[in-house]
Formats: C-alpha cells, structure tokens, sequence
C-alpha cells in the first residue's frame, strides 16, 4: 500500500516536469541604439519605431523560425560615453545584432567596440565618408554623404546660379558633418563655387542661432547651407528669414525629417534638400509599409522610419536565412542584395550600400520632389 | 477477489472522505471563483476613473493659470512690450512644468516668449519664430478656445505637450486694434510623468497618460514619454477610446489587467493596469490553498485508514510482548494500550511493582552522587590512601593538579618520584612531612614542593593529611604558584618605581600625595618627606588656565587616562616643562582608587624648539616675519577676509636709494639702516597688519579689514613718511625714501602668490614714476594687455603659418570699360573661425607694432603678385592700404625701398599707397614729407575714405597724392540723402579744381554707376562691379568684365 502511494507521487513530479519543459522558447534579441531623446530624437525615435515595426510585424507573422524577436533599445543621448556604455550593455545581453546607430559622431565612437566583440552593427542612417569601404562590423543601408553633397552642389550651381555659400555646420556630430562639408566644398568648387564662409558650431540648449544668422549673412553670400539636425535647421532658418525674407537655404538630408517643416512653419518653405526617401513613391512596398507604420504610430515615418525598417529587416531576414554556425554578417554578404520598401539594397563587400537619390524642396510644409 | 479486512476498511472509509472534498470544491469554483474575477476587473475600472479626475484635476490646474494670464492681458486697456515680456517670464519662471509659453500674434508669429529663468539667455532664438505649421495652435483660434496638443518636439529640441488658448493682446499704436493673437505653454513631460508616478505610487497600479496618438505623455518612468513611446498596439487601445473600457494587454513581457478612461477636453486616455498576477493574487492564492487543503484531506484519509485497521490487528501481540519485557527485568516497558479493559487492568499491576523497584534504586544513587559532587567541586586535590598508603580514590582536582592520575601507581611512595621536580629537596620535605602525620592535620611547607607535570610545567604545593581513625590517611594537595609569582612581582615592581628616571606621584582621588620616587624629588626640588600629605598644587605654576585643567580632568574621568605638557614651578620657583602621563587606577567597584603621574623634564627640548622655530620665521637681521611667515599669513588673512567681506592690501615696499648707501657707508651702516627703518614702518601700521622683509631692501606688508579701499592710504602715507624719516647713523644722516606696489584682495583675484607679484609690478611704476610713491596694480589694464597679447601672439603666429591672403576689388573706368587697378585687402584665413575680414582683428591692434608688421607683409604680397600678374600679361596698378602708425615710424621709406628692391620686376609706379585720412591728421609737415620722399621712388598715393574728416581741403593742398578716393558711406546714399549727394559733387569738385583724380567706392547698383558719371566721376569700384576675389579669379574676371549699357549710353 505504501508502495502504492510512492508509486503516486512519483507520477506526479514526472507530469510537472513535463509543463515546465513545455515553457516558450528564449525570444531572439536584437539591440537598437539612437539618440531617442532630446534635440536628435525625431530622427532616433522615428527610427526606432521603423525597427520596432518591422519587429513587430514579423511576430505577427511567426516569428523567425518559429521564435519570437525581442527589440531592446538604448538612448546614446548623442554622448560619446553613453554610446559606448549602451552598446557593452547590449553585447552583455547577448544580442544577434544591433540596429544603430542614428548618427555618425556615435558610429564613430561605438563601431570600434562593436568590431571588437564581433558584433553585427546595421546602421539605418549613418552616412560618412570616414566609415566607407571598411571591412569591418559596420554596415549600412544608405549611400555616403558625398552622393548627397555631390547632387546638392550640382543643383545648386546648374540650375539655381549659385556662386558663394556659407555654411554652417553642427560640431556634435562632427563625424557627419565634416565629412559631408569635405564633399560638398569639393563638388562645389569644382563647379566653380565656393565657401566663402564655414560657421562650426556645438549644437545645444544654448546655441545662439540669432549670432548666427547674423555672421552669415554679413558674409553676403548667395545662399545659406545648414548641416545639422532638425531642429536646429529649423531655428536657424527662422532666424535667417527674420533678418532676410529671401535668402536661399539649403539642407543636408539629416535635418529632412517631417519635423523640420512642422518647427520651420513659412521658414522653410523652399529650403532644397538632396535625399533619398521620395514620399511620392507609388511602389506597392512603400505604400504598405506607410499604411501599417501610420496606423501603428499616427505619424509619418520619414527617412528615419524607412531606413531603420529596412535595416531591421536586412537583419531579420539574414536571421532567417543563415545556416547553423554561420557568422550574420557573412549571411548577409553572401545574399548581397535585399528588399527595401522603396528600392532594393545593394551591399558591397564592404559592407556599404547604395539607393537612389533625389533633390526636394519644401512646398505648402511638405517634401515635392524636383524634376 | 479475495482481499484483507485491513484493505477492505482502508478504501472504504478513504472514498467516504474524497467525495466529501470533491463536492465542496465544485461549490466553491463555481461560486466564489466567477465573483472574485469580477471585483477585481471593477476595482481596475474604478482606479482608472480615479485617476482620469486627477489628471483632469492637474491640467485644469495647468490650464486656470494661463487662464488667468490670458485674463491679465486682454483686461488691460494698453501694454507694453517690455510689460508682456515681463508677464509671461513671471508665469514661465512661477510654473515648475512650463518650459516655455509663447505668445503668438495673427500670423502664428512669436512676438513673445516667456522662459523660466535660466533659460532666457537665450530668447532671441525663439523670438519671431513661425508656428503656423503647429495645428493645435491654429486650432485653438479657429474654434476660439483651448486646445490640447499631442507630444511633439519643441523648438528648444525636447518632447513636449502644449495648451493653446485664444489672446486677445492689447499691444498697439495708434489707431490699431488690439492683436487677435494666441498664447501656447508648452509643458514638461518630466512634470506630468511625476504626476503619473504619484498615481503610481500603489505597487501594482502603472497609470499611463497617452495623446490621441497612443504617444506617452506621462509614464511613472519619465524616459517613456521624453522617448515619445507609442501604446497604440496595447489590444486594450484598438478600439474606439472616447467610452471607459477594461481589458488585458501586454506590455514589457507582463501581462496586464487595464482600463482606459477619456480625460475630459484634451482628447487623451488615462490607461490603469495592474499585472495580472497581483491582481489576481486572492484569487489564484485561494484555488491553489482549496487544491492543496482537499488534497492534504484526502492523503490523511487515506493514511488514517490504513492505520487504523493496522492498529486493531496489532493489540493484542503488543501485549504479550510486554509481559515478555517486564519478566525479563525491562521494568521501564511502557504499557501498551489495547483499550480492552481486562488487559488494562493487568497491566497497572505489572506497573506498579516494577515502580516500587525503580523509586528504591533511585535513593541510593541520588546519595551517592551528593557525595561524589561534594569532594569533585573542591579546588584542592584530595586523595584516600589505605593503611599501607595505596590509592583508594582521588578527587578530579587531584588528577588536574599533578597531570597524573593515582590510578597510575600502586602507592604514595612511587607517587612522590614520578611527579616532584626537584628531587633531593622535596624527599627530604615529604620525609619531614610524613613524619608529623598523626591523628591532627599535618602541612608541609609551601616552599619546598615542587611538582613537574607532563606537560613540563612546574607548580608550587601545600600539602596536608589528616590519619583517619580506622588508620586511613587523607591528603589534600593546595597549588599555591600563583601566589609566589605575585609575591615576586611586587618586589620587582618596588626596585623601577624608585629607580625610574621619570618622577612619579602617586595620589589618593582627593589628590593627597601618598607616594614619590626619587626622580620626583630631583625634578621638583621636594623631598619624600616634604611630598607626602601634600596636594600636587604644591608645583602648580599658573601657566595654565582653569580651560585646561577642566579638559584634563575630562579626559581623567572619561577615559582613565591624560599625556600632555605642563609647565611647573619647582621648589626654588624655577619654572619646568614636564611632558606627563596621568593615569587612574580603579578599584573592583569601578571606582577611582590612585592617580598615578609619570613625568619627565623636557625644558631643554622646548627651548631648542623655540629657537628653531624663530630662525624659521623671522628674518635675523630686523625681527620682522620673513617670506615664510608672511606667505603663511596672507593666506591666512586671504581667508579671513573672504569670510568678513572685507579686503585686504598687498603692499610691496623697495627703498629708493638703499644701494648707494651700502655702496658708501659699508654693510654695517646698511644694515643699522634697514633695522631702524623696519622699525619704523612696523611701528605705524594698525593692530593686525604684518610687515615682513623678504630679501635686500625690499619688503611686503599686508594690510587687512579694509571696507573700501581708500582706508589703506593714511598707513601708505605713514610708511612713506617713515622710510623718508632723515636718519643719524655713526655721526653721518642718511636719507632714503620708498617706493610702494598696492594691490587689494579680492579685487585682484589670485593666489598669495600673484598678489604679491602684481603689487611687485605695480612697485616698479611707482619707481618709474619718480619714486617715493604708491601705484596701486591696475587689474582691469592687466587684462586687457594680456588680451591684446594673445591677440597679437595670436597674429604672429599666423604671419609665419602664412594664414593671410589678399583679395582684389577691381577698379574699373565706367565710360571706356577698361579696369584700372585693383585694391588690395586682406583677409585671415582662420583655421578655426574661417575667413576674417579685417574689422575682424586689425582695430584691436592698431596702436601695436604688429600692425606694421602686417602692412608691410600687404605691401610685400601684392608686389609679388603685381609679378605674377605681370607674367601672365596682367598689368594693372594695384594699391594696398596703409596705416598712421607704419607711415610714421620713422623707417617707412628705407623699408618700402627695400621691399621694392626684393621685387625688381615690378615697375615702382604700379604700386598705389592708399592712406586713411584720419591716420595723417597729426602732423602734417611730417606726413608731406614722406610722401615726398615716397614719390622719388616712383610710388603714387591716394587718399581714402575722402570727406570723412574735418580738414579735407587742407589735406588737398598740403598733400601730393594722386587721387581722391570718395568715402563708400555717401556714395551709397547718395540717390536717398541730399547731404550724401551733396558731398559727392563737393569732392568731384575739389578733385577737379586741384587736378586730382577721383574715385567713388561702395558702388552697388547700375543706378549709382549712372549718377556718378552725370556728377563727372568715371572711376568707381564696389559690389555692383565685383566683390573682392582671390588673386587666381582676378585675370579671368578681367576678361570677362563689361560695363553697363546704360553707363555706355550716357557717355
């Protein structure tokens, strides 16, 4: 009888064994790392809710390989040293890859951290020069800055006539900013134009932007370019056309978010931007992903929100696709080539990208494509 | 199936209990379960309806003020700008949430912002900024009341809320009306984030504010909202918002139980969850005590079965084997209860016999072990010995003393060999011993028995015995080592108290000296016999206040114990210092028994210590402090008068006039003279000023608690006066004067060290100044010189990096359209603030050497370009600009020559010097003359900005230069301003009537060009003809230039 019970209670642990066994799987972590905060954080957040998106959507759908994906995403609060803490914490939890970052000064002091560790960084929107044709664990989904500085610099001499620009250009993200002025001053001059005047300067709280406006229309130039983020674009702009109504600006495709025009008002309107989401575009892909990304979040996505859903989904489908033991980044080197939402992204060896380009212009506080 | 009674009544009874169990279960699920869930989902619905009040609650609170502001402002018949600007500062600054509130006008324009005060710094930034893209503001005008915005991101890059509201604002002139304008305050997420927390503070409730969006507005976790995190995925928020819902959601791998409620006019959601888990905690934790307790149940039903059948079965043999126990001398055998009353009954029996045998046996051992306690608790060793002396039993004690156990040997006679340590003097003891043993006790002397135990240790004994009546001996064995030992001790302890070098004293707790070595008597002079009875005042000195006799005595009573110096007075009355130890002795009760002093005379030490300290301090010469000391004391007096608010001076005195009188007189009238003059000054300075000499005939006296820093200057006029004071020395009178340096403290902020070093600066300009004087140090001029000093490095340094280049401004003939010259102008390629044109840096220097040095690498430059030029088939006149300062230094010629001759390609007369009027104001014969001397060499001048100045005619007829050129300010007036014009015609005029040629600069349009060829002046330069280029554009932009036509037309 005592056996019996024995016999019993043996059963019993062996079913309770059985349900714990059954718990779901370890979801797959993947790390996102932007300036989701603070003057940068249209474009980190926009960025962050295209990675999400894509994430999501892909649960939806069952996951990969039948395993849910986890996105765990650090603020670089566009610190240097943040940046870096954040991505040791996200090496620490074991994450496949990271989507990031948004901003080059913060590739620039994250990318050799991530080298070391061997981590898979797929930056959605990082574009200088000085990170270019590295064989490394960097890679990206957009072209390098001088595709845009070359195209900005064409237009502006070709079809606008114009001779002498000045410039002003945001130190914080010097990795950026730099490289893009180096690619702009030299298209431009061997047009023929030139910098007459390059105004650096710390972006922040305290930025002086009426000062600025001030030194560079003293230079009497034929038009302003702002390298900088929105929201500064967007304040030094209302100070250039307090003081003159009909100077010409002009901006690098980082400011060229939906906020630009919603901080800028009647300042903006006109502004020329080279960039490479065209918001007109027809393609089935793009017009889905707009829809599912508006009814997600009630906003437009903008370059931000394209490109880091793209770069999510470079991830998630190398995921997909790599054989057991195959390092991410080879998997995706050995596919090459993948679907964007708006044109298909072109890797080289190197890990670098190529996509369309377009020059716009703001018209009635929206982006129109010029022919 | 053939099975036991025993297994038969188990199952039985265990089905009757499991049915019983299962159907209370059932009425309990079905019940209790279903109503529990529905309270808690209430409870939720509840919370959230709760918290969407309060929130309401908070931004109306928000709301009334801006409200109120509104109110403020539209009720006033007129206002003023700086009055807005005012109002809105006060409600941005008072309003912890607010980051900024903007007051736009009809154009959605920012006419005013208001910002908390540390932010104001910059407000231009956000002033006449456009928000017309901003719907919620527009909004709030077309439907003429307030509006909530979503999260955004604001103008000064944060993520923001805003409430706009219709303004009616009374900012006008004349005849306007007032401004249909709207007043937007934009609010910290922060702030309503630690207003969700506080929602929050219950740990389990997460309350969440969202925008119509699904955007965070406020989250207990502020980051979510400043993130700008979207909810709208949360199933809960899927539907339509505007009702009150309950639900489940998800969210950060919890699963929640939430409801959402609209908050009132924002059009925003409050959103309430509990994690499901400890919402549902009652209810899980009650099925999951109902399963465990019916499952307890039912186990216990089961076993209780089973042993119950088990027990019946097991009686009756228990019995007997009782019976077997009990027979076989087991009396302790519990009896075993059958609960059959025959059996019972003869068991008791069997119990009580085996009792009374039990209670006897006990007795004895209880008495037996009274003894056995009795001669163990001893401390003695206590040993029984039979007749013939053999152990019959010996106490532990016995054992633990001698190591060994009497076990051990068959008698006492082996005994004593094996354990004594010295043998021949022991034998002879116990012999004695053994020998006085009869029927009294018998002790053998303490000093002669010694023990060695196994251990190697040695103890000292007593022995004693007693022959027992029936002729038994009893020994018993005292260790008395200890009390040897400290009888030694003591006498050891006597030898170094009275042959210790230091003076002891050993006092009653009333003080009385009761004991003192010899060392006492040789310090203070008192013998024992005068010492003793006495109380310690008797050497007492008065050195020391009653302050320092409490603290000692507080330390003696706290801690037993005080070290420390006192000086005392010996017998003779000679004062001693003697370093001293006091210590209290206690007795058991804790109560102070002795005071015992140690001392020892270190009168000598504090005498060299003295000396030492002084030669380290003073200078040796005057007494005075020295650098040390002064250095010290500044510092000192630095923080003393930071602490009062008060200044302090710095003075730095050198004698005028010392050297020659060391020089004449010899050192030693020198330094009589130095000492006599220390003196003096000290003697006038106030109560708390120091003078020190720090070296030669230089000192430095600081002077503190000045409130302005005209207090100082009685004692400047002393010390003046008493270095000035005539002298006799060894029959000669000698006179010297001083010259003093001032600076004050903190008007001169440095450390001791540069203040002393700026007042030594400002020394030397009272000597340069004619001596017997004061300068006080000018620190506003110590700036700004080392400002234009790193300016000036700063230029240098970029003359040899060769950072300057030249730009050309073509000068063009309007009516032959051909380019006449070109002007040269600098430029400083800066690698950090890029190009800088020269208002940039040159004004600052103009009255620096530098300038020159720049001028003459401008004259240097363009000639070599005038070169290059020239090689590529270029040649044009080219002039460069040129200042008073270069012209007038006296080598101007001599250097131009030289520069020219380093050019010899280049035709002197291409090259036009370009002079500002109001640099040749000064001396004009001078000016004249160079120009003259200039002119040899070939060279042409010009004189620029014409008609600025006061003496242009005289300038004319004095002055051989060339051309005229007319100031840029009038030419570009001159088609609005009369006066302009009318300047232009005067100087086209004088040109004309003095031969001269003219110029006009500043040129930007076709239409200034046309007027100034109807006024007769053909040659211009300025915007409307070319900015200034770099050198390499220059020969292409010569060949592509054509004038106007309609400069053309009117030739």
């Amino acid at each position: 009888m005592i056996n019996a019970i024995v016999k019993n209670c043996l059963w019993l642990l062996a079913l309770a064994a059985v349900l714990v066994g059954c718990s779901p799987r370890e979801p797959i972590r993947i790390g996102f790392i932007g300036g989701v905060s603070g003057r940068v954080a249209d474009l980190g957040i926009s960025g962050r809710n295209g990675a999400a998106l894509a994430i999501e959507m892909r649960n939806k759908a069952g996951g990969v390989n039948g395993r849910m994906v986890e996105l765990i995403v650090e603020d670089d609060v566009q610190d240097e040293e943040v940046a870096k803490q954040a991505v040791a914490r996200l090496i620490d939890r074991k994450v496949e890859a990271i989507i990031g970052p948004m901003t080059s000064a913060m590739a620039m002091a994250c990318v050799p951290r991530a080298n070391e560790a061997q981590m898979l960084m797929v930056s959605p929107t990082v574009s200088t020069t000085e990170l270019s044709g590295r064989d490394d664990y960097f890679l990206r989904v957009i072209s390098p800055t001088s595709e845009y500085a070359h195209k900005i610099a064409d237009y502006q001499y070709t079809t606008q006539g114009l001779r002498r620009i000045a410039v002003a250009y945001d130190l914080r993200n010097k990795a950026y900013s730099a490289s893009w002025l180096a690619d702009y001053r030299a298209a431009f001059a061997a047009h023929g134009g030139e910098v007459v005047m390059t105004e650096p300067y710390l972006s922040g709280d305290d930025t002086d932007f009426a000062r600025m406006a001030e030194t560079l229309l003293r230079s009497q130039s034929d038009a302003v370019l702002v390298i900088a983020n929105s929201v500064d674009t967007a304040m030094l702009a209302q100070q250039l056309r307090k003081r003159d109504a009909a100077i010409r600006i002009a901006t690098s495709e980082w400011a060229a978010t939906e906020r630009l025009t919603e901080l800028g008002g009647k300042a903006v309107e006109g502004m020329t931007i080279a960039q490479f989401l065209d918001r007109d575009s027809q393609a089935p892909a793009y017009q889905a992903f707009r829809k599912a990304y508006v009814e997600r979040f009630a906003l437009e996505p903008g370059f931000g929100g394209v490109t880091a859903f793209d770069a999510a989904n470079v991830v998630l489908d190398a995921l997909a696709a790599k054989k057991e033991g195959q390092p991410l980044k080879q998997a995706i080197l050995e596919r090459r080539v993948f679907a964007g939402v708006q044109s298909e992204i072109r890797f080289d060896a190197a890990g670098d990208a190529r996509r369309e380009t377009y020059m716009t212009t703001i018209r009635n506080g929206t982006f129109v494509r010029l022919p | 199936m053939s099975r036991s009674i025993r297994f038969w009544l188990s199952l039985g009874l265990s089905t009757l209990v499991a049915l019983a169990v299962v159907s209370v279960i059932l009425i309990l699920l079905g019940v209790l379960v279903p109503r529990l869930n529905r309270d808690v989902e209430h409870q939720n619905l509840m919370l959230s309806r709760v918290a969407a009040t309060q929130i309401d609650h908070f931004l109306t609170d928000f709301s009334s003020q801006l409200d109120n502001l509104e109110n403020d402002i539209a009720s006033r018949p007129t206002l003023s700008e700086a009055q807005l600007q005012t109002m809105v500062d006060t409600v941005a600054h008072a309003n912890k949430g607010l980051e900024a509130l903007y007051v736009l006008d009809a154009d959605d324009r920012v006419i005013e912002v208001g910002l908390p005060k540390e932010g104001r710094s910059r407000r231009e930034n956000l002033l006449g900024i456009d928000f017309s893209a901003r719907v919620f503001a527009r909004a709030s005008r077309q439907v003429g009341r307030k509006v909530w915005s979503d999260t955004y991101l604001s103008a000064r890059g944060n993520i923001v809320v805003a409430l706009a509201l219709p303004l009616n604002i009374p900012l006008r002139k004349a005849g306007e009306t007032a401004i249909d304008g709207v007043l937007v305050g934009e609010l910290n997420l922060e702030e309503v984030s630690r207003f969700a927390g506080l929602l929050s503070t219950a740990d389990d409730v997460l309350t969440v504010i969202l925008d119509r969006r699904g955007n965070v507005v406020g989250h207990p976790d502020a980051v979510r909202a400043l993130r700008q995190e979207n909810f709208r995925n949360l199933e809960l928020l899927q539907g339509e918002v505007d009702s009150p819902a309950s639900g489940y959601f998800e969210l950060d791998a919890m699963q929640y139980l939430g409801s959402t409620t609209p908050i009132a006019e924002t059009g925003w959601t409050a959103l309430v969850g509990q994690p499901t888990d400890k919402a549902f905690a009652i209810v899980r934790s009650t099925l999951v005590s109902l399963a465990a307790g019916s499952a307890f149940a039912l186990l216990l039903a089961v076993i209780s079965a089973l042993i119950a059948s088990r027990s019946m079965m097991r009686k009756v043999g228990e019995f007997a084997a009782h019976m077997e126990a009990v027979a076989g001398g087991n009396y302790h055998a519990g009896i075993p209860h059958s609960g059959i009353d025959e059996i019972e009954s003869l068991a008791q029996h069997m119990r009580s016999m085996a009792g009374a045998v039990l209670e006897r046996e006990a007795r004895l051992r209880e008495s037996e072990t009274n003894f056995r306690m009795l001669v163990e608790s001893v401390p003695q060793g206590i040993a029984l010995l039979d007749e013939r002396e053999r152990f019959v039993l010996a106490n532990a004690a016995f054992t633990r003393l001698f190591g060994h156990s009497a076990g051990d040997v068959p008698d006492l006679e082996a005994w004593w060999p094996l354990v004594c340590a010295d043998r021949e003097r022991s034998t002879r003891a116990i012999a004695d011993w053994q020998a006085q043993i009869d029927g009294e006790h018998a002790t053998a002397g303490a000093d002669q028995i010694r023990i060695r135990r196994p251990d190697g240790q040695c103890r000292d004994l007593e022995v004693t015995a007693q022959r027992l009546p029936d002729k038994r001996l009893l020994a018993t064995f005292s260790d008395i080592t200890e009390r040897r030992q400290n009888e030694v001790r003591q006498q050891r302890a006597a030898s170094v108290f009275s042959h210790a070098r230091e003076g002891i004293m050993i006092t009653e707790a009333d003080g009385t000296i009761v004991e003192v070595n010899e060392a006492f008597s040789r310090i203070t002079g008192y013998t024992y016999e005068e010492a003793i009875g006495q109380n310690p005042r008797i050497i007492k000195s008065g050195f020391q206040d009653a302050d320092f006799y409490r603290s000692m005595w507080e330390s003696l009573i706290q801690s037993g114990y005080w070290y420390g110096e006192l000086w005392n007075r010996n017998k003779s009355g000679e004062l001693f210092a003697a370093l001293t130890d006091i210590t209290a002795v206690y007795d058991a009760a804790g109560k102070v028994q002795n005071y015992v002093a140690l001392f020892s005379d270190i009168t000598q030490m504090k005498e060299y210590q003295r000396q030492l300290e002084h030669v380290a301090h003073y200078d040796s010469l005057t007494g005075l402090p020295n650098r040390v000391l002064l250095a010290d004391r500044l510092r000192q007096s630095m923080v003393l008068s930071m602490r009062r608010g008060l200044s302090l001076a710095v003075l730095y005195l050198d004698l005028d006039g010392f050297k020659p009188v060391n020089d004449r007189y010899g050192h030693d009238v020198g330094d009589k003279l130095l000492q006599t003059v220390a003196q003096r000054m000290k003697d006038v300075l106030r109560e708390g000023d120091t003078i020190s000499r720090i070296g030669g005939d230089e000192f430095v006296a600081v002077l503190v608690d000045l409130e302005h820093e005209p207090d100082c200057l009685p004692v400047l006029e002393r010390l003046l006066h008493a270095a000035s004071m005539p002298l006799p020395v060894n029959g000669h009178t000698i006179e010297v004067s001083a010259s003093i340096g001032v600076t004050f403290y903190p008007q001169d902020k440095g450390d001791a060290d540069l203040l002393m070093r700026h007042a030594d600066q400002a020394m030397y300009h009272a000597k340069q100044e004619g001596k017997n004087r004061y300068y006080v140090f000018d620190v506003v001029q110590d700036e700004a010189t080392l400002r234009q000093k790193e300016l000036v490095d700063g230029i240098r340094g970029a003359l040899a990096r060769d950072e300057f280049v030249l730009y050309y401004q073509p000068k063009v003939d309007m009516r032959t359209g051909t380019v006449i010259g070109a002007e040269a102008l600098i430029r400083w390629q800066h690698p950090e603030r890029g190009l800088l044109p020269p208002s940039a840096f040159l004004p600052m220097i103009e009255k620096h050497a530098v300038s020159v040095e720049i001028g003459e690498w401008v004259i240097d430059a363009a000639l070599s370009q005038l070169g290059v030029w020239r090689d590529l088939g270029l040649d044009i006149p080219v002039s460069v600009n040129i200042g008073a300062r270069q012209l007038l230094g006296g080598t101007f010629r001599d250097r131009l020559l030289a520069l020219l001759a380093a050019h010899p390609e280049v035709p002197h007369d291409r090259l036009e010097l370009e002079i500002l009027e109001t640099s040749a104001l000064e001396d004009l014969t001078q000016v004249s003359e160079l120009m003259y001397a200039c002119l040899d060499l070939g060279v042409s001048f010009a004189l620029d900005d014409f008609g600025t100045g006061y003496a242009s005619l005289t300038y004319l007829k004095r002055l051989p230069a060339a051309v005229l050129k007319i100031d840029q300010s009038f030419v570009r007036g001159m088609l609005d301003d009369p006066n302009d014009l009318a300047i232009v015609q005067g100087v086209v005029g004088l040109a004309e009537a003095f031969g001269r040629r003219v110029i006009a600069e500043g040129v930007e349009t076709v239409e200034h060009g046309s007027r100034l060829l109807d006024l007769g002046c053909v040659l211009v330069q300025g915007y409307g003809i070319a900015r200034p280029m770099p050198a390499a554009e220059f020969p292409a932009w010569v060949a592509r230039w054509k004038p106007d036509r309609a400069w053309s037309a009117a030739s």
